[in-house]
């Protein structure tokens, strides 16, 4: 009985290394995510990370972009582990939100297109897996649309 | 084998503690853990507005009325007791009468009702043009003359246009009557029989549902009263006007005071003068200056409606119903209703999700092909009303171009105001970037200005929705950041947790319209993720 346990066990770990691995991709993963304004105009979220292991750095880069000039366009980049320890972000320039050092958030205004953010990020020494959300907020003719991507 | 208990014991602890951290840091791998943002909360601001009619309430203009002395006059006439003009009397002095500015009859004649310092006499108006304005302009100059003992001292001129009333003008509708009547009694001179004789022939055949009816039905009960007579009304009147006061359907005070002086003529003092202890006396009484404070009604509009729209946005149908839709498409439709609150009325039945704002598109097509090529700085305010309804309907529409202006005086809040809106909705006409390089002074005194809650509050609110389009200003993200941090203290008034109030008073008022202008303001809301 105690030994099925084990096994079962076992197996879980093995089956999630592998996921991550499959994930991970061989350097670097990366996501995008739409959504449309009422004249069809999109607003883009886009996330670009490598795949770290425990205790590692690696780049990044996020993005919020649109094709067209909105009021303002914001990129809010929020990084996640799953596993131990703190993350942390150097060499980009953003606010961070409440004081968390792993949710950055830039906003260009004055008819920009785009905000963009890239920079080194560190997972914790118990990490598993570095992800990312990013969201892509704008507001443009008075509506305000989010777009956001996953890793 | 207890090494290998112990090390199964361990890995299922190991187990349990990533477990724990997996679900500690990523078991919410959308960051908010799927949260919507303020989105749920400002949909529950939105249901707590809503309506009857379906539309949507501006919590801007809820704030409690002035008490006057009209108000308080209209229900001492209608107390069986006298206690409330005798109660306000003292309190009134405050601010006596004679101060007021306005010198109108009602005016006169609500001092001669309180018998309150400083009371002018009251002053005939010109012959009016209706004979229902006629019949009641008579009536309060001669109640009031009545009141002051001054009856004798009326003159001829009040008898001969008394006279010259056209009776079967009003024949239909006794409360007119009855005051006809009631002011030659006033004056102390004989009624004509044949006034006499209409009013005694009135009857009431139904239930008083209306404003009117009500009215007459007072009239009815007043010369019965004075005939000492049956009142010809239908059974059941008495429970029925009941039933209108703790139902709170009559809703406007005159119509209030009338089913008051009803019961009481029906034998019914008892509830009337519940009604002013409970209601009037104990709640309505306005402490700075002791008069009884009008019914307000407050009624959701299409304007309300059309902001809450943009406000949710998408999230709108959350917040309507079916009678929100019929609402809006009946003013879509109606001869009376302006084009801008048609394309507003549009705005919200798109935004509620209800397909049929199509079949109104030849209202938007219409404007945005009568749009100017240039908007002067006196049209803007208007312009920017129109079009901005507008692009939620017409993807496309040919902007004007904006007259230049200047506004160097940093302390004039009109031209900063002004200079603002140009700024935040420079999108709106064909010289955009033009737009951006004006009003240096103003863009420049934006850091300041926008740095934390201060009055003059509208021109603050409007420093924020034009600081992500002021390339002047020096503004960059971690200053939109902080200022919206700011911003918050300025959340929530009541029940209602998401809108904004107009000041840092803690007991301010919520405002639609201010809450929609911060869309504009970076992290002024956080929405939810919607693709």
């Amino acid at each position: 009985m105690k030994l099925k346990l084990r096994s079962i066990v076992g197996a879980s770990i093995g089956a999630f290394v592998l996921s991550i691995a499959a994930a991970g991709g061989a350097n670097a993963i990366s996501s995008s995510g739409t959504a449309y304004f009422d004249n069809g105009q999109p607003i883009t979220a886009n996330m670009w990370i490598q795949s770290l292991t425990a205790g590692t750095c690696g780049s990044f880069s996020s993005s919020a972009v649109m094709n067209v000039s909105p009021n303002y366009i914001t990129n809010n980049t929020k990084f996640y582990q799953i596993g131990v320890g703190g993350i942390s972000v150097s060499g980009v320039s953003a606010s961070q939100v409440g004081g968390d050092p792993a949710n950055l958030t830039w906003t260009n205004s004055n008819g920009a297109r785009g905000s963009y953010m890239s920079g080194n990020v560190c997972g914790g020494w118990g990490m598993l897996y570095l992800g990312a959300d990013v969201s892509a907020s704008a507001f443009y003719y008075g509506n305000y649309r989010v777009a956001t991507a996953h890793v | 084998m207890s090494f290998s208990l112990k090390s199964g014991s361990f890995r299922t602890a190991l187990c349990t503690t990533l477990v724990f951290v997996f679900c500690a840091t990523g078991c919410a791998p959308n960051g908010e853990g799927g949260s919507k943002g303020d989105g749920p909360e400002l949909v529950a601001d939105a249901l707590a507005l809503r309506d009857a009619n379906g539309l949507f309430r501006m919590p801007e203009g809820e704030r409690l009325a002035e008490g006057d002395a009209f108000t308080t006059a209209i229900y001492a006439r209608s107390d069986p007791d006298g206690k409330l003009a005798e109660g306000t009397r003292g309190a009134a002095a405050k601010k006596p009468v004679a101060d007021s500015t306005d010198p109108s009859l009602t005016t006169a004649w609500s001092a001669a009702a309180l018998n309150l310092p400083g009371g002018q006499a009251p002053v005939l108006p010109d012959k009016q043009l209706t004979a229902d304005a006629e019949v009641a302009v008579l009536w309060y100059y001669a109640d009031a003359v009545r009141i002051l003992g001054r009856s004798q001292e009326a003159d001829r001129s009040i008898l001969d246009r008394l006279e010259s009333i056209d009776l079967g003008a009003i024949r239909g509708h006794p409360y007119l009557v009855w005051r006809l009547w009631d002011t030659y009694e006033s004056l102390g001179v004989p009624q004509p029989r044949e006034v006499t004789e209409v009013l005694i022939s009135a009857s009431m055949g139904n239930l008083p549902t209306t404003p009117e009816s009500v009215f007459d039905t007072q009239a009815i009960l007043e010369i019965s009263s004075l005939l000492n007579a049956p009142p010809p009304v239908p059974g059941g009147l008495a429970k029925h006007f009941g039933d209108l006061l703790t139902s709170n359907a009559v809703t406007e005070d005159v119509t209030v005071a009338s089913v008051l002086r009803s019961l009481t003529l029906l034998g019914r003092a008892d509830e009337s003068r519940r009604y002013l202890e409970d209601n009037v006396l104990s709640k309505r009484i306005d402490s700075d200056n002791g008069f009884v404070r009008p019914l307000v009604s407050h009624q959701g509009t299409i304007e309300g409606s059309y902001l809450m729209s943009r406000l949710l946005d998408q999230s709108f149908p959350e917040a309507t119903n079916e009678k929100t839709t019929e609402t809006l498409i009946t003013s879509i439709e109606s001869d009376s209703v302006d084009v801008t609150t048609k394309l507003k009325a549009m705005v919200a039945l798109r935004r509620a999700g209800d397909a049929r704002w199509q079949d109104y598109r030849h209202i938007s097509k219409k404007v945005t092909t009568s749009l100017p090529s240039a908007v002067t700085p006196s049209q803007m305010v208007a312009y920017l009303d129109t079009v901005d309804a507008l692009v939620q309907l017409d993807s496309s529409p040919k902007f004007p171009r904006l007259e230049k202006f200047n506004a160097p005086d940093i302390n004039d809040p009109v031209v900063s105001r002004q200079a603002f809106l140009a700024l935040s909705k420079a999108s709106y006409f064909s010289n955009t970037s033009e737009i951006a390089s004006w009003f240096p002074e103003q863009q420049k005194n934006l850091p300041a200005l926008v740095r934390e809650p201060s009055e003059p509050y509208l021109l603050y609110f409007s420093g924020l929705a034009a600081m992500a389009n002021a390339p002047l200003s020096g503004l960059n993200s971690n200053d939109f950041t902080q200022a919206t941090e700011n911003l918050k203290d300025l959340q929530g008034c009541g029940s209602l947790k998401k809108l904004y109030r107009i000041s840092t008073q803690p007991g301010s008022p919520c405002s639609l319209i201010i809450s929609v202008q911060l869309m504009a303001a970076p992290g002024a809301y956080t929405f939810g993720r919607t693709n």
